[in-house]
């Protein structure tokens, strides 16, 4: 009887199913999309060129305003995404984000409603906050991913429901087809969910085949303790563990190959500087003592080791934490491995991809040159473009490849157009440069004009750029009533082009990492509390 | 829902039998509007339709997990471009958008009252959506209920009017009318499929065993939905969509346990009824 009221239960929830909570290549894992820093999200079930190009497509969708306490500058985090949760309360399409006040808050992305919200407790800040250390949870939302760099996968079947049903209709008097033919033989399931367990930290889980298992979101709290609670309604999967000292400022946490890291900087409180590991078995935290540039952290290679770049030197760094360096470290025991070092301090993220089967990387020096570097060899770089101006560089990167194949690295660059980039752009814009065949970067195109551009933004070839409107200064109060509102651009990733604009709709400005989106939908959040989202609207 | 390319999911589809071959054909079909957003939060049309004659048309109701009710002609039920039926109610529940414990499942009932009126009734589970109100309703609803419709011609269009919202019932099945008596129950079952820690691994009998409580069965007045009677904690199991029949004046209704209960009239001068057997099946 069991086995019939068993088969019988499962009534309701449609075959497809299958297309679980795991891993999705639409979503957007942790600061700047996923583990090598690309700011991109290489496949889309609704956004594309074309459909960007259409007048009408791409609209506003809804806005938040969410109760959150700004530390100086600090509001909200960009939001990690969730494509599919087959979830106690339903199917649901999530966005977490961070509030610099220990709150968390998960949006069902579709509807524009608040899925639950949550503060963190976390004991008091000590010391005062200032621009350089504001104080509160200074790194977003994440969710676990891996270093391993996998192949695009289509939107809709197995990655999500943002797409039509894959019809599973065979011949009249054929049988019924089978799962396996409709997702061809490429399909792989993740890894088996680990049983939830109060005890102690664990590995974290990567959620499991027919949506089961937990599934599980991190979030490293102000007072250093590392949150990991189930995304479906923010109860605790373990208890909080400490991983970083109270008053840290940190940058890119990520939970990656089942290890957290995070980046310190600005000598916040009594925490030295540097890239910081927990091991979640063994609770372990390890430190790689360094000035280490950018505001999204460490990137990491598919073979799961770390890659920074470092500025100024670090006072009581070791030897093996060298300035002005690009440094490739030992994921498991925070031992540098390899170091390539310039003659000027690096202010960026690197982003890491792979290039005709070599791993790259890539970031940006104070003066606007970029590095190119081949991981299996740093003695020396394979390019450095042209230098821009000085403090005209960002502090993280995007890349991409198009369509046709050709790798592009993309720059928020700040001020007036370099030589070698034609425009009409004075205060900003996206720079983008692609790799020649020989291994060279060569300057491609320069958007429109940008005020204070973020990071940009990539989905399946699209180039999402963002004019904060910020008014930089080191005075808070003076950036707050100075500055203007954010615009947000479609740009073709092949010429630059504007293709849309957000217009007058955002009506603060914006700061902080790229802009976030994926499964048809981008989302900014602005100093003002709001979050708001763009994309492809269906009647609901 | 993409019927270009002969993908008729979350719809309702329309077919008939051959005369030459005696092979089904596609007639006629209607996909909502919002077919894509049913696909995408799992809200099925998994409800049988009910027919009925009304002023000398056919007409058809039918509706889903989403919660609404759909009234539609079958001589085109979803109108020239198959996405517009006659009338479509607002959601009357699963305001949470859930794909499991809420929305409607199972099917409908239909019945005209001596007075001509034409009567549609739909179980669901979970709360009552807020934004909904009936003109006479029967305490506050969080585990399912039934509703009923009138069904009334607005400027020569048959529409579908809230009447009545029943008592909380938990996990509302398919109600049967007899008599102008609307008898409806509670399955009591844990229809739960999915929990916050693990996920669907909840989705097991051994979880959704244990987790069910008892049937109760309910007789409503039909014209309000006013709770008549009920059968308190004479049924000691649950069910699984296991249904209600009526006949001879007596109500037949089987529980997971392998019983069959039986209640009828005591008491022919007011309304009371009994249990006149509980039958334990087996082989």
């Amino acid at each position: 009887m069991k086995t019939i009221l068993a088969a019988i239960l499962c009534c309701g929830l449609c075959v497809s199913a299958v297309s679980a909570q795991f891993r999705s290549t639409n979503d957007w894992m942790t600061e700047n999309a996923d583990a090598q820093r690309t700011a991109t999200v290489r496949t889309d079930p609704v956004i594309n060129k074309d459909f960007v190009a259409q007048p009408g497509n791409l609209k506003f969708l809804w806005k938040l305003k969410l109760k959150n306490q700004p530390n100086q500058l600090n509001n909200l985090s960009s939001p990690a995404t969730l494509e599919l949760l087959i979830g106690y309360r339903g199917f649901r399409m999530l966005g977490f984000v961070a509030g610099s006040g220990d709150n968390l808050f998960t949006i069902d992305t579709d509807l524009g409603r608040m899925e639950w919200e949550k503060k963190l407790k976390a004991a008091p800040a000590v010391a005062p906050s200032t621009l350089a250390c504001p104080g509160g949870m200074t790194t977003g939302v994440v969710r676990p991913t891996v270093s391993a760099i996998s192949a695009p996968r289509g939107g809709g079947f197995g990655g999500g429901r943002s797409t039509p049903a894959v019809s599973t209709v065979g011949e009249s008097g054929a049988g019924a087809t089978t799962l396996s033919e409709v997702r061809g033989s490429g399909f792989s399931p993740p890894p088996s969910a680990l049983p939830s367990d109060k005890s102690g930290p664990k590995t974290p889980p990567m959620g499991g085949v027919f949506g089961g298992g937990a599934n599980v979101i991190y979030a490293l709290a102000s007072d250093g303790m590392i949150h990991a609670m189930h995304l479906s309604n923010g109860a605790d999967f373990h208890p909080p563990v400490r991983f970083l000292p109270a008053g840290a400022n940190a940058h890119g946490l990520i939970i990656v190959d089942g290890m957290a890291y995070a980046v310190t900087t600005n000598g916040c409180g009594t925490v030295p500087n540097g890239v910081w590991s927990l091991d979640f078995d063994t609770q372990k935290v390890s430190t790689w003592k360094g000035n280490v540039a950018g505001s999204a952290g460490a990137a990491f290679g598919p073979d799961g080791t770390i890659y920074v770049a470092t500025n100024e030197e670090a006072p009581g760094a070791p030897a093996m934490s060298p300035a002005m360096s690009i440094v490739a470290i030992d994921a498991k025991t925070l031992q540098t491995k390899s170091v390539y070092t310039a003659s000027r301090i690096f202010v960026s993220t690197p982003v890491v991809f792979q290039h005709q089967g070599i791993t790259l990387i890539a970031t940006v020096a104070i003066d606007g040159a970029i590095y190119l570097l081949d991981a299996a060899n740093m003695a020396t770089a394979l390019s450095v473009s042209p230098a821009t101006a000085k403090g005209a560089a960002p502090s993280s990167l995007a890349s991409y490849v198009d369509a046709g194949g050709t790798r592009w690295i993309l720059v928020a660059h700040t001020g007036a157009l370099p030589s070698g980039f034609s425009g009409i752009a004075t205060q900003g814009a996206i720079l983008a440069y692609k790799i020649s065949e020989d291994g060279k970067l060569v300057a491609g195109w320069a958007s429109r004009n940008l005020v204070a551009p973020l990071t940009p933004t990539v989905i399946n070839g699209v180039v999402f750029a963002t004019s904060s409107g910020e008014f930089k200064t080191q005075d808070s109060k003076v950036t707050a009533a100075r500055s203007g509102r954010a615009v947000l651009y479609a740009l073709d990733g092949a010429t630059g082009k504007e293709v849309w604009s957000s217009g007058s709709t955002i009506t603060s400005f914006a700061r902080g990492g790229a802009l976030s989106g994926g499964a048809g939908q981008l989302y900014l959040t602005t100093y003002d509390g709001t979050i708001y989202a763009f994309g492809h609207s269906i009647e609901h | 829902m993409e019927p270009e390319h002969g993908v008729y999911g979350n719809g309702i589809i329309g077919v008939a039998s051959d005369p030459v071959t005696k092979a089904a054909k596609l007639v006629d079909y209607y996909g909502p509007s919002n077919a894509a957003w049913l696909w995408k939060r799992d809200l099925d049309m998994q409800v049988s339709c009910a027919i009925f004659k009304y002023k000398g048309k056919e007409l058809m109701v039918d509706a889903g997990k989403e919660c609404v009710m759909y009234l539609m002609d079958t001589d085109s039920i979803g109108g020239d471009d198959h996405r517009t039926p006659l009338h479509r109610t607002p959601l009357y529940c699963n305001e949470e958008v859930n794909f499991a414990s809420a929305g409607v499942w199972g099917s409908l009932a239909t019945w005209e009252d001596a007075r001509g009126t034409r009567w549609v009734l739909s179980p669901f589970w979970g709360p009552k959506h807020s934004k909904f109100v009936a003109p006479i309703e029967n305490g506050v609803v969080k585990k399912g209920a039934v509703v009923a419709f009138k069904v009334t011609e607005k400027a020569g269009k048959p529409t579908l009017v809230p009447a009545w919202i029943s008592r909380d019932m938990d996990r509302a099945e398919p109600p049967v009318i007899a008599n102008g008596v609307v008898f409806a129950y509670g399955s009591g079952e844990d229809t739960d499929q999915a929990a916050y820690d693990i996920g669907l691994e909840y989705n097991s009998a051994e979880q959704r065993i244990k987790h069910s409580t008892r049937a109760v069965l309910y007789a409503l007045d039909a014209q309000t939905g006013k709770e008549l009677w009920n059968s308190g904690d004479a049924i000691a199991s649950w069910n699984h969509w296991s249904g209600l029949s009526i006949a001879n004046g007596r109500v037949y209704l089987s529980t997971f346990d392998g019983y069959q209960y039986c209640f009828g009239l005591t008491n022919s001068s007011s309304f009371s009824l009994g249990q006149t057997a509980a039958t334990k099946g087996g082989k």
